[in-house]
């Protein structure tokens, strides 16, 4: 009653319009961006954003402190010196940049859209009156802006750089041109991948792909439009080129970069609607089951359809967790692994039959290559499969069930990781393929050889051969921790990486900067003697096992600085000693494994919230905290 | 010896003190239902009593087990079903109960008969190897009572097992239960479709912001309650000396006078609805319509709780 007598008397009264009012509602709508509100509301409420950006500060501050030492510290700098040495440090920092936009955009925008399918939230935005350009440009643009708040980090930076000299306006001005339009090309890039996907998974995968395509052409287009430059503006002819003979060639690249962008935005728009609904697949599962009827198809075609290796059916027996990860989940079944076997061993195989072939007295050089290819599809599979397998129960609610069995936490842990550990057999063939071909080789080309050579051979195939036994355990584990830990599949993958970049790079880091201060120093000895704590922390990053060829790398650690052709200065007689860092090393990685091993067995039933065999406490007890 | 058996039960999330000292005692074959407001405090003490929550206080014993202290042994007690279906859907049924046969550890030469057994009780058969995620919710949520069940244990705690269903899958649900209380089964069941638990139900426990608001067998919670009942009743020779003796009889709180009919409200226990007919005819009224209006499980949920959450 109250409000339909009131109604009449705004009707008789309606307030006075200002002219051209409209204009200023509609202003003033178009300006309100309300997902872009709310998109940046929700970042500053996560806590995650604030962790992060102070991890990118420390390590972005760390790294430039350490570059600028580098430069200014080495034998023509110090004092005057440095001035007008602003350039070189100022690229360094650009590329620093660029690296992030590559590595962290992608990982902040492919989630942008399929959060939203995940959480079914997508279709009541589109049921609001945000259409769908609106919604992806909010989107795109929450994450540009929050990649634009990492790079202000770097400011007080590029300030210190400007200071320095040798930095022109134009070049800082084709700076913030090319960040710019490589923020938003890749933004663009990873916001259409977000729409068309399901899972942010399935983006992140997908996104990183075409980013590095992306990071291909604009390498490309840096080419054309330097060389189009180059016709207007003779370096040798001009020595100061005007600012916008400068900027031509950012300039084009941008214009460029801003095309493509248009089109990925304007493709994303309208897959919008099109991609809200899609039911979740599994991309993995779908590539390999195509794979599978490919050669079903070839298989029948030539040999009449003859299997070797049947994949073992029936129902559970004994182990029901590890059954089911071994033959329900796509990267456990054996046909699976056996595709990944093929897909590692093809290219090795080809290559020592080419040796073979040859006859070449050179074992090493011809497969440098393989061991870090061997290595990232190890890491990649390992890293997916061991963080999935707690991640996957929760995502579809069945850890309770499994839960409440009479199963022990070690056997659920254990049978989980089933899967994996065939995976890890599986992928530890190639490498036991690589380092027997080369021992076998070796012996053949090389007889004999001194007791150094010998030696050294022993030192590098100990080190490779033991380095996927240890390594690919402890990043199972590692993956697992993180899998068990965090909500989801995704945010442990990425957890997952982050550690193995962090356990590879920075002892590696630590080392070199310590090695650099000690080098100003103690000029002309060797890194062990002037630094030997360095030269420790070196030896345990897993790269020095993994790739470092040469005895463990151990001959740059004792080798003079300024005689870097004088031989391995350690006395014949202490040959042996030179194992002892060998030693260390997968001793101190037996035991990381070990403690994972057993802190994932401890933590489990903590974590899931599974009851445990506690003291009995008394029936009543009063809750002292109430 | 007790099935269930829970005293001052306490239960703390962080700040917020989820349930604040419930104590139940439920003996073997009955079916106890848990009503309550969401957040009130049901799934978090099922979930004790699952092994699923290790933080509490106070004390919960399953078939005189305590589940602090030998968690393990209750988990052959139970029967868990929660309030989502937790199915594996890249398995078949008869993959999903075998799989389930084998973590419960029954005998091999068992375990096909008693899967057939619970796939005939919960009406599954049919659709033995059919992959699970083709299944209806329903059908989802049978084959969830049959993996409880592989075990055959002496306790199950069901989670809202009736939530999302349509009525048919409701009703077939509700049947099952049955079956399963006239088996033996000590049930505790969690819903929010009162009348179905009110038919289903030895007794009920209405748990409001983490509290035990009332407790006993459907009739004891409406006499607790002391409900006043109301009467419909139309006359044909209504008059208002009628309505004057109806009000100043003992046991009749309120008359309401409408146009259609007299609304009489009574006290349970001072009148009984019988004597109440016979008051009326007695007063030479002809009576055309006498129509008790029942009150239901909802209405007593309504009254007892206030709709707040812990």
């Amino acid at each position: 009653m109250q409000s339909s007598s009131q109604t009449p008397t705004t009707l008789a009264a309606p307030p006075s319009r200002m002219p051209f009012s409209w204009l200023g509602t509609a202003i003033s709508n178009m300006a309100s961006l309300p997902l872009l509100t709310k998109e940046l509301i929700e970042q500053s409420h996560s806590k995650r954003m604030y962790i992060l950006r102070v991890l990118y500060a420390v390590i972005l501050y760390g790294f430039a402190l350490w570059q600028y030492d580098t430069i200014t510290s080495g034998p023509a700098g110090g004092g005057f010196v440095n001035l007008g040495r602003g350039r070189e440090f100022f690229t360094i920092l650009v590329d620093i940049q660029k690296y992030a936009i590559y590595l962290l955009l992608p990982a902040i925008t492919c989630g942008a859209v399929t959060v939203e399918k995940e959480k079914d939230t997508l279709g009541l935005l589109l049921l609001t009156k945000l259409g769908p350009m609106t919604i992806v440009v909010e989107k795109l643009l929450s994450r540009v802006i929050a990649m634009g708040t990492y790079q202000l980090l770097s400011l007080p930076l590029f300030a210190i750089v400007y200071g320095m000299g040798g930095v022109e306006l134009s070049g800082l001005i084709a700076a913030i041109i090319e960040l710019t339009a490589l923020s938003i090309a890749v933004a663009s890039v990873s916001i259409l991948c977000s729409t068309w996907f399901r899972t942010t998974s399935e983006a992140f995968i997908m996104t990183y792909v075409l980013v590095l395509c992306i990071s291909g052409c604009i390498q490309f287009d840096m080419e054309i439009f330097g060389s189009i430059q180059m016709r207007f503006y003779n370096p040798y002819a001009t020595a100061t080129p005007s600012l916008t003979q400068a900027l031509m060639a950012p300039t084009l690249i941008a214009i460029h970069s801003f095309i493509f962008s248009g089109i990925f935005v304007l493709i994303a728009s309208r897959t919008l609607f099109r991609r809200a609904f899609v039911s979740p697949k599994n991309i993995l599962l779908g590539i390999f089951q195509s794979v599978d009827r490919f050669f079903n198809a070839l298989n029948d075609s030539t040999t009449g359809g003859i299997v070797l290796v049947k994949d073992r059916e029936g129902l559970p027996l004994f182990q029901p967790i590890s059954w089911r990860e071994t033959r329900k989940r796509s990267l456990g079944t054996f046909r699976y692994q056996f595709r990944i076997l093929t897909l590692l061993l093809a290219p090795l195989i080809f290559v020592i039959a080419a040796v073979l072939s040859e006859g070449r007295v050179d074992f090493s050089s011809p497969f440098r290559g393989f061991p870090v290819f061997f290595w990232l599809v190890a890491t990649i599979c390992v890293t997916i499969h061991s963080t999935g397998v707690i991640a996957a129960e929760r995502m579809r609610q069945s850890l309770d069930v499994l839960l409440v069995t009479p199963l022990t936490a070690s056997e659920i842990v254990f049978e989980k990781l089933s899967g994996v550990r065939r995976l890890i057999k599986i992928l530890i063939v190639p490498f036991a393929v690589l380092v027997t071909f080369q021992a076998i080789w070796s012996g053949y080309v090389m007889p004999g050889s001194t007791l150094n050579q010998t030696n050294n051979f022993w030192l590098e195939l100990v080190s490779t051969s033991l380095a996927p036994f240890v390594f690919m355990p402890v990043l199972m584990w590692v993956g697992f921790h993180f899998g068990l830990r965090l909500r989801s599949q995704m945010q442990a993958i990425l957890a997952t990486v982050a550690a193995v970049l962090v356990i590879c790079m920075l002892p590696l880091a630590i080392a070199k900067y310590l090695d650099d201060v000690s080098l100003a120093f103690s000029p002309g000895v060797s890194r062990w003697n002037r630094a030997p704590f360095s030269v420790c922390l070196s030896w345990i990053s897993p790269l020095r096992s993994m790739f470092v060829t040469n005895n463990f790398g151990m001959e740059d650690d004792f080798r003079s600085y300024n005689a870097p052709n004088v031989p391995n200065v350690i006395p014949v007689k202490y040959e042996l000693l030179r194992w002892v860092p060998l030693t260390i090393h997968f001793g101190f990685y037996g035991l990381v494994l070990a403690c994972l091993r057993q802190s994932a067995l401890n933590s489990f039933s903590k974590v899931v919230k599974r009851s445990e065999p506690q003291k009995e406490v008394p029936s009543v007890q009063r809750d002292d905290t109430t | 010896m007790l099935a269930v058996e829970v005293e001052e039960l306490r239960i703390r999330y962080g700040k917020l003190e989820a349930v604040k000292g419930i104590s139940l005692k439920i003996p073997p074959g009955e079916v106890f239902g848990f009503i309550g407001p969401n957040g009130a405090g049901k799934s978090s003490t099922i979930r004790v009593l699952a092994t699923l929550l290790p933080e509490f206080r106070g004390s919960a014993r399953i078939m005189n087990i305590s589940v602090r202290a030998r968690p393990h042994e209750v988990r052959e007690q139970i029967g868990y079903v929660p309030d989502f279906f937790g199915v594996y859907e890249d398995l078949t049924a008869r993959e999903y109960l075998h799989f389930f046969a084998a973590a419960y550890r029954l005998p091999m030469s068992k375990r096909k008969a008693v899967v057939d057994d619970v796939l005939q009780l919960t009406d599954l058969t049919g659709k033995i190897d059919s992959q699970v995620d083709s299944l209806s919710r329903g059908m989802k949520q049978r084959l969830s009572l049959a993996r409880v069940l592989l075990h055959d244990p002496a306790v199950l705690l069901l989670d809202e097992p009736a939530s999302g269903l349509d009525p048919r899958a409701r009703i077939e649900m509700r049947e099952l239960l049955k079956a399963l209380k006239e088996m033996g089964k000590t049930i505790i069941i969690s819903s929010h479709i009162l009348h179905e638990l009110a038919q289903l139900c030895t007794r009920i426990g209405i748990i409001e912001t983490g509290r035990m608001v009332a407790q006993g067998s459907v009739a004891e919670i409406y006499q607790r309650l002391g409900v006043l009942k109301i009467v419909h009743v139309q006359v044909a020779n209504q008059s208002p000396e009628l309505i004057a003796k109806l009000r100043s009889k003992a046991g009749v709180t309120h008359v309401d006078d409408q146009v259609d009919r007299i609304s009489i409200r009574i006290e349970e226990g001072k009148l009984d609805v019988e004597d109440l007919h016979d008051f009326i005819h007695d007063q030479g009224a002809r009576i055309r319509m006498f129509q008790p209006e029942v009150m239901d499980m909802e209405t007593a949920f309504m009254k007892l709780t206030e709709g707040q959450t812990a």
